[in-house]
C-alpha cells in the first residue's frame, strides 16, 4: 500500500554538498550572536534580554520541538495528551518560579504592575477561540510559527503575513472592542481576591487536576483506573502491558538517526543537539526561561505584541496612521535608548519586544543548523497555503482582542 | 518496501492520522514507513506509535532534514 504520490528518497552516501556543514555554520551564527549581544549589552541594555532570551526560548522550542498547538490539538484529534502534560507542567514551574519572586521581593507589585493583567470578558474568548481555529489550521501558534520559520518552513513563512496582517486589524479594531466590551469588563487578579496564598493554591489545584484528567483521557478511564490500582499496589500486572513498548525494555525500540551523525561529532552531540528532548524537559526550560526574563528585566515571555508592533511599522511604511489605532496608544516600559539606532528608529521598532520574535526564530534556526537538519521545506499542495493565510489572519486578529 | 506513506510538505498531525489509517489494516508483524520533512514529527510519531499502540519504531534521516520512520505493528 502506498500513500501520496511520491517515491521513497534513497538516502544518498555524498551527505552534505555545501562548503561547510550544517553545524558548522550554526556555530558562526552563534559567534555573530555573542558579538553582538555584547554590542547590545554596551549601547542597547533594552534590547539586551529580549534579543539573549528569544535565541533561548527558540533553541528551546527546536530542541524540545514543544508545540503549544498540539498540545490542544491532539487531545481531540488523536486521543494524546503528552504535550497537553507538558505544558501543564510548565505552567506548574511557572507558577512555582513567579510566587518564589514574590516570596522574594515581597510587597512589591511585580505581577499585578508588569501590564499583563488585563480585563476578562466575552473578548477574551472570542480572541482565544480565533486563535485556536488559527493555530491548527497554521501549523502552529505564535510560538511554534516562529520556530518552524527558523526551521525552513515556507508555510510558516506565510502564515506569519497572515499573522501580520491579522495584527494590523485587530489593532485597528481595537479601539471598537474596548468601546464595546472591554472598558466595562473586570480585571480579575486572583491574589486580589483570594490572597497570594489563595490564589496559589487555586491555581496549583486547577493545573493538577488538569494534569490528572489529560492522563486520565489519554489512557481511558477503565485502564487509567487499572493504572492507578496497579501504582498503588492492587493489582500486579498490567494485562496490556507490552514489553516492546517500553523502548527502555528493548534496547532495538528506539534506535534513532541511525545515520545523519556520521559527520559530526558523536556523544554529547547527539543526545543534546542531534536528538530531540523530552516535550518534559522543554516545558520545564520554558518556564525557567519566563521566570528568568521576568526576573531580570520586568517582562515576562511575549510574542504576539512584538508581532503586533512590527506590523504597526509596516503599516505606517505603506501609509496608514497606526498612531491613530487604540493599540498603540499604549506607552509602556519605554525607558531607556539605544545610542546606535533610536536616531533612525520609527516608534514601532522602538518597542523591544520586536526583537525578542526576531530572535526566536534566529534561536531555532541556530538549533536545527547544530542538529544538520535545517531545510526550505516547500508545502505540499496550495491548500496549505490558503489554511496558513487564514490561520495567521485569525491568530493576529484574536489575540489582539483576546488581550 | 511494501506500506509506504509519503507525507512529505505536511504539518502534524496529518503524517500521523495517515499512519494509523495504515496501520489499522496492518497485519502484528507487517510495517510501515513513512517518510516526512516535518521536524516534530520524529518525536510526535514515534512518541504515539510507541507508547499508545505499542509499535516499534526505527528513524532514518535519509538527507538533511527528511525522515523515515518505519513504524512495526506488534
Amino acid at each position: 500500500m502506498t500513500v501520496g504520490n511520491l517515491k521513497p528518497t534513497v538516502p544518498s552516501p555524498q551527505k552534505s554538498s555545501h562548503f561547510l556543514p550544517q553545524y558548522q555554520w550554526g556555530l558562526v551564527i552563534i559567534a555573530v550572536n555573542i558579538v553582538l549581544l555584547l554590542i547590545l549589552r554596551a549601547y542597547c541594555p533594552r534590547e539586551l534580554y529580549p534579543w539573549a532570551f528569544g535565541l533561548l526560548f527558540g533553541f528551546v522550542l527546536q530542541r524540545s520541538r514543544f508545540c503549544f498547538a498540539a498540545a490542544f490539538r491532539d487531545v481531540f484529534l488523536i486521543r494524546n495528551t503528552v504535550l497537553t502534560r507538558a505544558v501543564i507542567l510548565g505552567l506548574l514551574v511557572a507558577s512555582l518560579g513567579f510566587l518564589l519572586l514574590d516570596f522574594l521581593a515581597p510587597g512589591v507589585e511585580l505581577i499585578s504592575t508588569m501590564g499583563k493583567v488585563h480585563p476578562v470578558g466575552v473578548f477574551t474568548a472570542i480572541g482565544a477561540f480565533m486563535f485556536g481555529v488559527g493555530m491548527v489550521i497554521a501549523g502552529g501558534c505564535a510560538s511554534g510559527m516562529l520556530m518552524r520559520m527558523g526551521e525552513g518552513y515556507l508555510m510558516q513563512w506565510v502564515a506569519m503575513i497572515g499573522f501580520l496582517v491579522g495584527s494590523v486589524f485587530g489593532a485597528w479594531h481595537l479601539g471598537w472592542w474596548m468601546d464595546s466590551f472591554i472598558s466595562e469588563a473586570p480585571v480579575v487578579y486572583l491574589p486580589n481576591l483570594l490572597g497570594v496564598q489563595g490564589a496559589a493554591v487555586l491555581n496549583f489545584g486547577v493545573l493538577g487536576l488538569l494534569f490528572i484528567l489529560a492522563l486520565a483521557y489519554e489512557s481511558g478511564w477503565k485502564t487509567f483506573s487499572v493504572g492507578v490500582r496497579n501504582a498503588s499496589g492492587f493489582i500486579k500486572a498490567n494485562p496490556k502491558a507490552n514489553p516492546k513498548a517500553n523502548p527502555k525494555a528493548n534496547p532495538k525500540a528506539n534506535p534513532a538517526h541511525t545515520s545523519g551523525e556520521k559527520a559530526a561529532p558523536g556523544g554529547l552531540y547527539r543526545t543534546f543537539l542531534k536528538k530531540p528532548w523530552p516535550y518534559y524537559v522543554g516545558g520545564v526550560l520554558l518556564a525557567v526561561l519566563n521566570v528568568a526574563l521576568f526576573a531580570l528585566w520586568g517582562i515576562p515571555w511575549s510574542i504576539t505584541s512584538g508581532i503586533t508592533y512590527f506590523s504597526g511599522w509596516l503599516s505606517s511604511l505603506a501609509g496608514f496612521s497606526p498612531q491613530e489605532w487604540a493599540f498603540f496608544q499604549e506607552e509602556i516600559f519605554w525607558e531607556g535608548h539605544c545610542v546606535l539606532f533610536d536616531y533612525y528608529r520609527s516608534y514601532y521598532m522602538r518597542f523591544p519586544l520586536v526583537y525578542h520574535f526576531m530572535a526566536i526564530i534566529i534561536g531555532a534556526f541556530i538549533a536545527a543548523l547544530l542538529a544538520g537538519e535545517y531545510r526550505i521545506r516547500k508545502w505540499r499542495s496550495g491548500r496549505f497555503v490558503v489554511s496558513a493565510i487564514l490561520g495567521g489572519l485569525l491568530m493576529g486578529y484574536g489575540a489582539r482582542i483576546a488581550l | 518496501m511494501e506500506n509506504f506513506i509519503d507525507a512529505l510538505g505536511e504539518m502534524c498531525p496529518i503524517p500521523i492520522i495517515k499512519a494509523e489509517k495504515v496501520l489499522k489494516k496492518l497485519n502484528a508483524g507487517e510495517k510501515v514507513v513513512l517518510e516526512t520533512d516535518h521536524s516534530c514529527s520524529i518525536q510526535s510519531v514515534t512518541g504515539h506509535f510507541e507508547k499508545k499502540h505499542g509499535c516499534v519504531c526505527t528513524v532514518t534521516e535519509v538527507e538533511e532534514g527528511i525522515w523515515q520512520i518505519e513504524i512495526e505493528k506488534i
